[in-house]
Order: C-alpha cells, then structure tokens, then sequence
C-alpha cells in the first residue's frame, strides 16, 4: 500500500494534514484529514471563576475570538440568572453590532484573503500565484475593497470592544460600555479613512454579482466540485429566518426532510453525541437518533442557508431567492457553493449594521441587568464558520466544574473527511501520478469549509507532536517526538 | 493602543506578551512610549496582517519591531526592509518584506521600512539580560 501525505494544509487557520491511502492497484483505499494540534481549552479553564471565561476562551483564536467571547458570554448570562431575552435592548443590539461585525470582517478575510486565489487563477495555477499577494496583482481595485471591507468589520469591533483582537464587551447580564454618537456616526457617515456602512452594503452587493457571474462561467466545475449529500444545520428564528445571534436549533437532510425540529439551546445535549476516533484530535458531533453514521450535519454559510426559510434584509432576501432557485428550494449540496452562501451572508451582516447603526436605541446607558444565580448555563450561536457552543457548569462559588465546547469545524470534521475522500477519489481515478495542483484540489475542498483548526481543537501555544507508525498488523514500528 | 503624533513614522510592535519572549516587540515597543523615545505612531500587532499595507501607505518610515532567534553580539539586528514577494505558509502572518510590497503595489506608496529583530524567541523566558539589550538598542 503506498501512502500520501499533504503536510501542512495551506490557507487554513491552524495546522491540517492529509493522508491518502492506495491498495496495490493505485485506487483510493480510504484518505483522512488529520489535525494535529491538541484539544485543551476546555479542562484548563476548569477551576476558574466563570467570570473569567469570556475572556479566556477568546485566546482560543485570533480570527473569531468575538465569537466565542459572545457564546461564553450568553452562557455567562444564564449563569447570573439572565437569559438571552432578559438583556437590556441596548446591550442586546450591541452585542449583535459586535457578532455582525465579526461576521463581516471574518468572511471577507476568508474570502479576499482565502478562497478568492482559487476562483480567479483556478486550480492549475502555479503555488506562487495562489495567493493574497497573487490576487492583489491581479485586481488592485477588488483587493482594496476587500482590505477596507475587512477594516471596517475590525473598527466597528474596536469601537465596541476596545480592540479589534481579543476586546472585551460582554460582562455579565450585559454589556460594559456606552457607544457613544461620534463612534457611531463614523460608520454610518464614513471618515477620512473609512468608508461609510453604504459603501459597505454597496460593495458586498458587488461580491454577490462577482460570485454569480463567475459560477455562471464556471458552472460545471463549481456545481460538480467535491458535491455530497448531507445533513445541514443552523440557527432559525421563531419564523424561520436565518439568525444568528440567538435562535432555535434547525437541522435538515440532503432532501430537506427536518432531522432536528427547531430546538431550545438548553435542550442541546439531548439531541448530541460526540463521536471520537483514535487518528484525529477533533471529535464527530452527531445527531443522536440519527446515529453516528447519518447524523452528521454540514454547518457554516451553507448549511445556515439551507435550513433557513428566509433572510431579514431586503438585499439579501433577494439574493437568498437566487440562491435558492438553483437547487428548486431544496438543500445545497454542493461544497464549492459555500463560498456564494458566504457573500450573501456578508451582504445580510452589512444590512443588518445598518439597521443597528440607525437605531437610536444602541446609544443608550441600560447596560447591565442582574438576576438569580444558576449553575448552569448554555450559550449557542452562529459563528462565521457555523454553529457554536459554549457550555459551562459551575459550582455555588461559581467556580467551573465543567465545560464543553463543540466548535463550527468540529461539526465540519466528517464533512471536510467527505470532501477529502471525494476528491482524492477523482484524482487518482484520472491520472496516476501525483501532481501539484492535484494537492491543491484537497486543500480547495477543505478550504470552503473555512476551517478554524486551533479553534475545533482548543489548542494553545506550541504542542508537542507525537507520530506512531503501525503496520498492516497494527504493531507500533517506529514513533517520533516533536517538541 | 497607540499614540499618535506624527504621519512621518509608524513603529508596529509584532508580538504576543502572553507568550513570553515572543513579547520582547510589545515590551520594546511600550517602552519607547512610556520614555518618549520615539517621534512618531506605535501600533501593536500580534502578527501582521495584509490591511497593514493600507495602514502603512500613510507613512514616510515603518519600522517592524518583533523577536527573534537571530541575533549578534548585542542581541539585535536592525536592517533596511526591501519590499519583496513572500508567499510563505499562512496568509494569517504576513511579513514585513510583503507588507511593503502590498503598499507598493496596491497604493502606490513606498515607505522606507526598517526591521529590527531581538535575539530570542518564542519559548525562551524574558530575561535581565535581554532587557540590557532594550536599554542599548532602545
């Protein structure tokens, strides 16, 4: 059996690696995405002082920690005795202000930065031209856009939070700052050195043509590209529509059939299993009464419109309808549409800005409400790469006793190992000889995932490695340690 | 997370204090500003990133401020900064050379850039003698 390894996945948060495994006649015997970092957050925050946990989690990250210090933070909320509907409508809207914010900066670093060397150079082109730099070159005016749409997601966090990585804005039961007028009036009428809200709602509605006029060139590959069925899960409002702040759990099939019937969050763990396999750090998450099998759910961009019924804002309703259309209503199942799914989001988060920045009432001083201690608490939302949970028991000092936290990437574990082993399938059943742009299609499909592997792995700082080498009869014959 | 006084001169310290010596930027950096030992704006950066060429683009002088293995008898390395391609494993870090080269290209800007590198790294624990080496090179 000869054997494959890509080692590191390139343009992903974190560190991924890649095996492929061949039978003697150079089929695909089966291939496997690894994550080699170590899973720790979760016990080392055991012992401290819930309140402390908004802020620890975010280290987490460096890309999304906004959105772990709001998951915690609505989790936090129920442990002071607030749920996410007591919270006063200023610290609720602000709160949301930040999490749209962190969406829209997200995605476009994903985008611009990420995905976008895939779509404008293809998948033949040179590793040296596959890249931010390389986009650059290619479209100065599209790249500008994309740094100051970026920028501005991180100002608008910086104004609320204080710092545009790793700022803190929740506190127990609220939010700890005012946002004043001037800061305010910034983004919604722009300053020398940004763009107004407008701009941005403008320029996201540029991205969405750019992505609909492409798929129109390139239909055949980006329908086709890594395609599975699978489930798809995320947050719907109490009407249906795509939320993701706060809402109830919403799960469907390939066909669109509910597997998970619009949940409380409290109610999670009723409905979850986590799978574990001895080749990977990062769990398996999977609809209990499904099975570990068939209970797996894509989740992120995709998945959230696939489950949603509608979108809030007029834009991206209208753009949510074209989307729809391609597929007659029923679930997208194709992998490389993530990233369409991905800019109408960004054209919904610009709207919703808006409406935010337009309302008076985010101005105001109600920051913080104060209820009943609980020692239980449970926080979901939806995070720029899918559903998030943050799940905190304390004692009745408030000291953590436990906690569990399933990331986006985690539920994307099996569908990435999906779209892995559907294109190594088709690579080897093309040609025989491995070449450089082959890699680069495994990367391509994990890419649209958006996976944040620190993040799906709690991993912290610098870890050791530890390899072991089997053979076909599982006998350890060689292992390395890296420190 | 920054003081602001002129346009002519950007100092970004590259780094993370929570990771010790990987700090030693952040610690050079908020020392100039407590002493006043800079004439110019200081930023702090975990990593850098590609909207650091807009930041950049409205300034004369960058110097990128970060810690390093490298270094010589005094324990630090300061070295003109080319603007120069550099497709390295991540676009989540960026290095100064790219930076440039971003600036350059997309808007038309050439700030002359300068690097300065400490001699240690991530891993290794802030030491006395590494502050000496901030006193002379500060």
């Amino acid at each position: 059996m000869k054997k494959v390894v890509i080692e590191p996945v390139t343009r992903v948060e974190g560190h991924g690696k890649v095996t492929i495994h061949l039978n003697d006649e150079g089929q695909v015997d089966d291939a496997f995405f690894h994550i080699v970092e170590f899973r720790g957050f979760d016990r080392f925050i055991q012992g401290h002082p819930y309140w402390e946990a908004d802020t620890l989690v975010q280290r987490l990250c460096g890309i999304c920690p906004v959105s772990h210090h709001l998951a915690a933070s609505k989790a936090i909320d129920q442990l002071v005795g607030i749920d996410p509907g007591d919270l006063s409508p200023t610290a609720e809207k602000l709160r949301r202000l930040l999490h749209y914010a962190q969406m829209f900066q997200s995605h476009a670093l994903h985008f611009f930065y990420l995905a976008a060397p895939d779509l404008l150079f293809g998948l033949d082109a040179p590793a040296e031209q596959r890249n931010v730099v390389g986009v650059a070159t290619a479209d100065r005016e599209t790249a500008r856009k994309g740094i100051l749409m970026r920028i501005f997601g991180q100002e608008v966090i910086q104004a609320i939070a204080g710092r545009k990585i790793h700022g803190v804005a929740a506190v127990p039961g609220g939010v700890h700052k005012t946002f004043h007028p001037h800061e305010r009036d910034r983004f919604l009428k722009g300053s020398d050195d940004l763009p107004n809200i407008d701009t941005m709602i403008e320029w996201s509605k540029e991205m969405v043509d750019y992505i609909k006029d492409y798929h129109e060139k390139n239909h055949d590959w980006l329908d086709s590209f890594a395609y599975y069925p699978s489930g798809h899960m995320g947050l719907v409002t109490d009407e249906g529509a795509l939320e993701l702040y706060d809402g109830k759990l919403r799960a469907v099939d390939a066909e669109g059939k509910i597997t998970l019937p619009d949940i409380e969050n409290d109610r999670y763990a009723d409905y979850f299993r986590e799978g574990v396999e001895k080749w990977i750090y990062m769990k398996f998450p999977y609809i209990k009464s499904l099975g570990r099998d068939k209970g797996w759910n894509r989740v992120g961009p995709l998945a959230r419109l696939n489950v949603a019924d509608k979108i809030t804002t007029p834009l991206a309703q209208k753009e949510f309808e074209v989307f729809k259309m391609l597929t007659e209503g029923k679930p997208n199942n194709a992998t490389m549409h993530s990233h369409w799914a991905r800019l109408i989001e960004v054209l919904h988060c610009a709207e919703l800005m808006k409406e935010l920045l337009d309302d008076e009432t985010i101005l105001g001083n109600d920051l913080i409400r104060k209820g009943t201690p609980r020692n239980e608490g449970i926080g979901i939302i939806e995070a720029p790469r899918g559903t998030l949970t943050h799940h905190y028991q304390v004692d009745d000092n408030g000291k953590i006793e436990k906690c569990n936290l399933i990331v986006s990437t985690t539920h994307n574990n099996e569908p990435m190992n999906r779209a892995v082993r559907w294109v190594a399938n088709k690579i080897f059943e093309e040609n025989q000889t491995i070449t450089e742009p082959m890699l680069n299609q495994i990367e391509v499909a994990i890419r649209a995932y958006d996976p944040c592997l620190s993040c799906a792995t709690h991993a912290m700082g610098q870890m050791p490695l530890h390899v072991e080498l089997y053979d076909s009869s599982n006998q350890l014959i060689d292992e390395r340690f890296k420190h | 997370m920054s003081v602001s006084n002129t346009k002519n001169r950007l100092l970004l310290a590259i780094g993370n204090s929570a990771r010790q010596d990987d700090g030693l930027g952040w610690v050079f950096a908020e020392r100039l500003e407590k002493e006043g030992g800079f004439d110019g704006e200081i930023q702090f950066r975990y990593q850098l990133q590609v909207e650091d060429a807009e930041l950049i683009s409205s300034y004369d002088e960058v110097y990128f401020v970060d810690a390093s293995k490298e270094g010589n008898e005094q324990g630090y390395i300061i070295r003109t900064c080319e603007a120069a391609l550099d497709t390295s494993f991540s676009s989540h870090a960026v290095s100064p050379n790219t930076i440039l080269y971003l600036c350059n290209d997309l808007y038309n800007r050439h700030p002359l850039g300068r690097h300065r590198r400490g001699g240690v790294g991530p891993g290794d624990r802030l030491e006395c003698k590494r502050y000496e080496e901030l006193e002379k090179s500060a």
